[in-house]
């Protein structure tokens, strides 16, 4: 029952990042939120959140296996969908939450999930690492390349709207 | 807006993720689980205390009929004396096993065809 409640809680806590995060690796957000949910299930079924250290990379990296897997199964190559809306925007500014999901969609993979997992996941690069399998100082430098290519592309994009 | 690099994270947080649908707890696994268990150990139980009951009623009966003695109360019939006859070595014996026989206790009211017959005063 406790258990219950704390994946509850979790799923309060990390359910909107995770979804995100499942979005860009799988392009469809419908599929993103059936894999969170059943991660969920499964956690509550075989109790294994209780045995992992870090639950909150434990989830991300449930996640994104359960997508690994589903994209291996489907022997599908992934686009994202452009029109669904991955974010609630400050001010309702749909213009600029269009933007943010068109440069988030240009980075290439590796540097769009450490993005994600930094700012909207709020993970360390030492977790990001455990996640994706790669040690904290690549993480690191893929999130520094990440933001920088990010930042640029909506920069560009602010201004060519401005120059309309 | 100008987007300058220490401010550039803070500016991207301001993006909350769109929430995801509740949670569907399917805890109906768990919990239908925990429920077919305990309605198990319940029907377990019931089955138990059923077949307790039975073995508690009818005990006597079973007794009855297992007992060695129980047969010399069975009342006495034609085939009965047939092989109490021929079961023994002399027909005297035989004879004093069915007179001497212990006694069928019957219910109030009801009394044997011998003890009738016993109590006529017959005219010979």
């Amino acid at each position: 029952m406790d258990s219950t409640r704390e994946i509850t809680r979790l799923y309060q806590q990390h359910g909107a990042a995770l979804v995100l995060f499942g979005t860009t690796i799988i392009g469809e957000r419908s599929m993103a939120q059936d894999a969170v949910q059943q991660v969920f299930l499964r956690l509550i079924e075989t109790d294994s959140i209780q045995r992992a250290s870090d639950p909150a990379a434990y989830l991300f990296a449930s996640v994104r296996n359960q997508l690994l897997n589903e994209t291996r199964v489907r022997q599908r190559s992934v686009s994202l969908d452009p029109d669904a809306a991955w974010f609630d925007p400050p001010e309702r500014d749909y213009a600029a939450e269009g933007n943010l999901r068109r440069a988030l969609s240009e980075l290439i993979p590796d540097q769009r999930q450490v993005v994600i997992l930094h700012i909207w996941g709020d993970l360390t690069f030492s977790q990001i690492g455990d996640v994706l399998g790669i040690n904290a100082n690549t993480a690191a430098s893929r999130y520094r390349y990440g933001i920088e290519t990010l930042r640029e592309i909506m920069c560009s994009g602010e201004k060519s709207n401005v120059n309309r | 807006m100008s987007i300058d690099d220490p401010r550039f994270e803070d500016y991207l947080k301001t993006f909350r993720p769109v929430d995801p649908p509740e949670l569907t707890l399917k805890t109906s696994r768990r919990t239908s689980g925990s429920l077919r268990f305990s309605w198990r150990w319940a029907c377990a139980t019931a089955v138990i205390l059923i077949a307790a009951f039975l073995i508690w009623h009818r005990r006597p009966d079973r007794l009855e009929v297992t007992t060695p003695g129980a047969q010399c109360c069975a009342p006495l019939t034609l085939g009965g004396a047939n092989a109490s006859i021929f079961g023994t070595a002399s027909t005297t014996e035989a004879l004093d096993r069915m007179v001497f026989r212990q006694q069928i206790e019957l219910p109030k009211g009801q009394q044997s065809a011998l003890s009738v017959l016993g109590q006529e005063k017959a005219e010979l």
